[in-house]
């Protein structure tokens, strides 16, 4: 018996079983070894350009501000002139060629930042469009975030909140079984409502979010429809009366 | 070098000089490297490196499984086929006249598996999951082998539902068991010993064959169906 009718059910199958989840997870992992080899290229360039003009380098210590300063000239004399900082440097003295190669990294550098720009907003435009309410509680990137985590949308949508709560947090998680103390949040620590909360209220206010997100990825996955406003602006009622009933005055 | 016969299709490459052994399957598609294995002729026949670190079922030889029913034109069900690294040895070893159904549920590791399926005419893959027999059961016929590598929390149970509805009977199943995938709380010699009871009524248990330092918290079972 030949194999060839299941070789080619095989193949029908893989084909109608691709998600956009996929195209979210490999995007996801794509922006996470761009913006890896960004730092690495970055801070081995200006390891290289230390040795040429320590004082420059020593002043351009961020990424965009050393990319922006370099992009037109690499030489000690215009870049002097840029910074207002003395051309006379305690450097080693290096060849035209090897200017050449830090012009060259730079421009490749800038490249890359660009690359991980688009990659972005790829992403985010995805993610707004085809989870709407996941994206309007959490923000696009925690919410791509959620999807590369959980693997699929539908698999999240299956999960209890509170193991959204402490989603990524797999090691902590697995950790608590010999100490006693188990994780208050995983990823999901990276939400704006969570960065500002006050650090007593951290794990209640986790717990909110968790459980906001939890009903956002179900109307995603199962209406299909876009109540986003309504629920985000229940998830800040929720979270303000957490606030209120623990006698810190919101700020605003 | 010397070549040595295991069971059918796998030998040992046995290099004079040096006490280093080589396990390896006489190839039945020709001289293509399937992941990058070491391909060596002797005597006018091919045959492929079987790497123990790759695969499980090869680390069992490596671990001192000597003889096993697996033999030429052999019919076999393997579950959890992945990206067809193992699967591309047992091909080799039921020959041209065997068939090998190979089940993968994940689309990123069955697209390699159909690759492989285009060259090599005894690899029939299914993409589905092998927790579902029923979805799969009218294109699978009775089977001499049943191969699992599945690593899920239920892989016993998957096992014995497979094995009851396509394994003949006095014939042999493999099992890898996955300690850490069933609990990682647990002992995993105690884990081996509760999964082998659940077998124990519908199965002989003829080996346990722990695969360190090939594999890491595997476990190999070798087990015949009453």
């Amino acid at each position: 018996m030949d194999n060839s009718i299941f070789v080619e059910n095989a193949r029908k199958k893989i084909k109608e079983g691709w998600l956009v989840d996929d195209l979210i997870r490999k995007l996801v992992m794509l922006s996470d070894s761009i913006e890896k080899s960004e730092n690495t290229l970055f801070e081995q360039l200006n390891d290289l350009y230390f040795l040429y003009y320590p004082e420059a380098a020593n002043i351009l210590k961020d990424r965009d501000s050393f990319i922006t300063s370099l992009e037109g000239a690499c030489d000690r004399t215009s870049l002097g002139k840029l910074l207002g900082i003395s051309d006379d440097s305690m450097g080693y003295d290096v060849d035209e060629e090897d200017i050449q190669i830090v012009s060259m990294s730079v421009n490749e550098a800038k490249n890359i930042a660009d690359l991980k720009k688009f990659v972005d907003e790829r992403l985010y435009s995805l993610m707004g469009e085809k989870y709407p309410n996941l994206t309007g509680v959490l923000g696009p990137e925690l919410a791509a975030r959620m999807i590369y985590l959980g693997k699929k949308a539908s698999l999240l949508a299956l999960m209890t909140s509170s193991k959204l709560q402490v989603l990524g947090a797999e090691k902590a998680m697995f950790a608590a079984r010999r100490k006693k103390a188990t994780p208050k949040y995983g990823i999901i620590y990276n939400h704006d409502a969570l960065m500002e909360a006050p650090e007593g209220l951290k794990g209640k206010i986790a717990k909110i979010v968790a459980s906001y997100t939890s009903i956002a990825i179900k109307t995603d996955v199962f209406s299909k429809l876009d109540k986003s406003k309504e629920i985000k602006s229940k998830m800040i009622e929720a979270i303000k009366r957490v606030k209120n009933k623990n006698g810190i005055k919101k700020r605003d | 070098m010397e070549l040595k016969k295991e069971i059918d299709g796998v030998y040992w490459l046995l290099n004079d000089g040096k006490n280093k052994r080589t396990l390896v399957t006489q190839s039945a598609y020709g001289d293509a490297s399937v992941y990058g294995e070491k391909i060596f002729r002797y005597n006018n026949s091919i045959y492929r490196e079987w790497i123990p670190h790759r695969s499980k079922f090869a680390a069992a030889f490596y671990k001192g499984l000597t003889s096993i029913d697996l033999k030429n034109s052999y019919t076999v069900l393997y579950l959890g086929a992945s990206s067809g690294t193992t699967v591309s040895h047992v091909s080799d070893m039921i020959g041209t006249n065997g068939k090998v159904y190979a089940i993968e549920i994940a689309e990123e590791m069955a697209v390699n598996l159909v690759l492989l399926a285009n060259n090599r005419k005894n690899i029939f893959p299914i993409v589905n999951d092998a927790r579902k027999p029923l979805l799969y059961k009218s294109s699978v016929p009775k089977c001499d082998f049943l191969y699992q590598d599945v690593a899920q929390r239920d892989q016993t149970e998957i096992f014995i539902q497979n094995a009851d509805m396509f394994l003949k009977s006095g014939k042999i199943g493999v099992f890898a068991i996955k300690t850490r995938s069933i609990d990682v709380s647990v002992n995993p010699k105690e884990i081996i010993r509760n999964e082998t009871n659940k077998l124990r009524g519908k199965f002989d248990v003829l080996r346990s064959i722990d695969l360190y330092p090939y594999q890491k918290d595997h476990s190999l079972l070798i087990l015949r169906k009453k």
